[in-house]
């Protein structure tokens, strides 16, 4: 067996495992190649990839297959690292944090089992993959728009759970939600909120049921396998207003991000602004050695460089609004009266309605473009980011952006950021990108991404999200009174998972087995 | 319109992305390539650095050999992540193979 497997698997308890999965779903949903291993292993990684190297991955296609894998991982205690489909590409893909656990790879469990063009919902399982859900709105002409992440070759289901977002209304996708079907570690089927109830006719309608509320219990934790997930879609809009903007100096981001905040929570602008610096343009259009091929971080000169190139300022957004043309011309005027005391600039209209050609990269429709990234340096690349929560305000993101400029000129390594806002606070996208065979850079890579959880912490600001190399230490700044959440998190993962099976170490969280080891 | 059924008759009723009936090969490469390997799109722009515009295209190529497909796709290539059979299973590959490697 060519994968490291951690000290607390058994070999011979794994290889009973791996038998009674075959059993369970058959030979062909059972994979245990060195081939295979390999390629549910951390494909970005900015290490050596085998640090997470799985032994093997089981693809069950039923609710009750996947009961079964689940069982038998209880009797053999063998650990499962749950994916949907495996495309979290840049935060581990299907790897898991525990090398030697059996990958569950949901990838097969992908039916659109319900869309409700009149309630605007869908019931789906884990596998469904963004380009499906598209496709299948295409071809039955449902009018739904789905909200889609930057990179888009993922599982709708999955990127919810990890708290994805997108840049329509419904671009917290986590906040979409409404009502799931999980797996708990012991086999045991629940349904969340309205699903309870045997006949419920208000599953993808009512978040909540009656009682407490779980749904967000199982995102981003190892608790359970959702098996089913209901998520809102939005209503096709009549228009798309699309107004192109850039702030040439990088300290207009102060008055910018206040003006956009206050457009933000009074919601006449209601879906994410990113805003990002040249090297998130020119990353997806050319390489790196087009601009500089120098050591260390690429320097102003060149950034310049970029800017006149592509007409761009030193931060850049589109604001997007949906709906009928004539709330979106209010919507623009109102947006354009608040920019008008601090910048003479305008801004760039780009209008789309309903029955014309669809442009490229619109909001709605699902592309991997943006995986261009990995192919800045050449060769095999890789990328990962740190992103902090923030509040909506100019000056501490101004201050955010120097403190991490700083690090990225200190360890070398091209800088690359954004702030997505969203209604009460923004996300910082630090995107750190690397060639995988230039150990020195990913040495500066990783002491550079070390850095930025630090000083984040120090400034009040953690993480949403995380690779699978950075779940312990970002779990670890969220500090206080000792870590009593990540202590409630172990004692609701020892109720739950009493053998220890499901996706140890997922957000921090090691069940009591490994849990001393891992200390 | 929405229909509340018992989960086994709505299970009948539902829509399966996996491709348990006979698929094209052509479909198939649509469906798990072209998102990166399509006119314009990543793939097509790496291949067209490294190899130049009229070898940038796959499904336009005529010199692809079976078995360097079938290993580009299980080990991946540069950027290029390697395809689980979770995701794409051998039999698919099989057809995917075909597809390409199929004179045309």
């Amino acid at each position: 067996m060519a994968a490291k497997l951690s000290p607390q698997i058994d070999e011979r308890a794994l290889s009973r495992a791996l038998s009674d999965f075959e059993r369970a779903v058959g030979k062909d949903a059972v994979f245990t190649s060195a081939v295979d291993q390999a390629s549910y292993s951390d494909l970005y990684a900015p290490a050596d990839s085998t640090t997470h190297q799985p032994s093997a991955a089981v693809t069950p296609r039923s609710l009750e297959e996947l009961q079964a894998v689940m069982r038998i991982a209880n009797e053999q205690g063998v650990p499962l690292w749950t994916v949907s489909r495996g495309k979290n590409l840049g935060y581990g893909g299907a790897a898991p944090v525990l090398s030697g656990s059996v990958v569950l790879d949901l990838s097969r469990m992908n039916r659109i089992l319900d869309v409700d063009p009149r309630q605007a919902a869908c019931l789906i399982e884990p596998g469904v993959g963004f380009y499906d859900l598209y496709n299948h709105l295409q071809e039955q002409e449902i009018p739904l728009w789905m909200s889609l992440p930057s990179q888009a070759w993922g599982s709708v289901v999955g990127n919810a759970l990890d708290r994805g977002a997108g840049y329509t209304p419904y671009g917290e996708h986590a906040s979409q939600i409404c009502g799931m079907e999980v797996v708990l570690p012991t086999g045991e089927v629940v349904r969340t909120g309205a699903g309870a109830m045997n006949n419920s006719r208000t599953w993808q309608n009512f978040r909540n049921g009656f009682g407490p509320g779980w749904d967000q219990m199982f995102c981003q934790s190892n608790f359970g396998v959702v098996s089913k997930m209901g998520l809102w879609l939005m209503p096709a809009p009549e228009a798309v207003l699309t107004l192109k903007y850039d702030f040439q100096k990088p300290e207009d981001i102060i008055w910018g991000v206040d003006v956009l905040a206050e457009l933000r929570l009074r919601r006449i602008l209601d879906s994410h602004v990113t805003i990002g610096t040249p090297i998130r343009v020119a990353s997806l259009f050319s390489q790196r050695k087009e601009w500089y091929d120098g050591d260390g971080a690429i320097p102003d000169d060149i950034v310049q460089k970029m800017m006149e190139k592509y007409n761009i300022g030193f931060w850049n957004f589109s604001i997007r609004l949906f709906g009928h043309p004539a709330m979106l011309r209010q919507q623009a005027e109102l947006i354009k009266a608040a920019f008008a005391p601090h910048s003479k600039q305008e801004f760039v209209e780009t209008w789309w309605h309903q029955g014309e050609p669809v442009p490229k990269f619109a909001v709605h429709v699902p592309t991997v473009f943006f995986l261009n990234v990995t192919n800045w340096h050449g060769g095999r690349g890789g990328h990962t980011d740190f992103s902090p929560i923030m509040p909506l305000d100019g000056k501490q993101i101004y201050e955010q952006y120097l403190r991490t400029r700083q690090r990225y000129d200190e360890f070398g390594i091209d800088f690359y950021s954004g702030f997505t806002l969203a209604e009460r606070y923004a996300t910082n996208v630090n995107m750190v990108i690397y060639d995988r065979d230039n150990k020195d850079m990913t040495d500066r890579a990783r002491k550079l991404f070390r850095a930025l959880i630090d000083d984040s912490h120090r400034a009040g600001y953690g993480a949403y999200r995380t690779h699978i190399d950075y779940m312990d230490a970002i779990a670890q700044t969220y500090d206080f009174n000792n870590h009593a959440l990540l202590r409630l998190n172990e004692r609701v993962k020892d109720l739950l998972d009493p053998n220890g099976i499901l996706s140890p170490g997922k957000s921090g969280i090691w069940p009591r087995r490994f849990r001393e080891e891992k200390r | 319109m929405k229909y509340v059924l018992p989960v086994t008759l709505l299970s009948l009723l539902t829509f399966n992305v996996s491709l348990a009936e006979p698929v094209s090969g052509e479909r198939l490469y649509t469906d798990k390539c072209a998102i990166c390997h399509a006119a314009g799109e990543l793939g097509t722009m790496a291949l067209s650095r490294r190899l130049g515009n009229e070898r940038a295209i796959l499904n336009e190529r005529t010199d692809l050999p079976a078995e360097y497909v079938r290993h580009v796709v299980r080990h991946g290539l540069n950027a290029m992540p390697p395809i689980t059979r979770g995701d794409v299973t051998d039999q698919e590959l099989d057809l995917i193979v075909e597809f390409l490697t199929a004179p045309h």
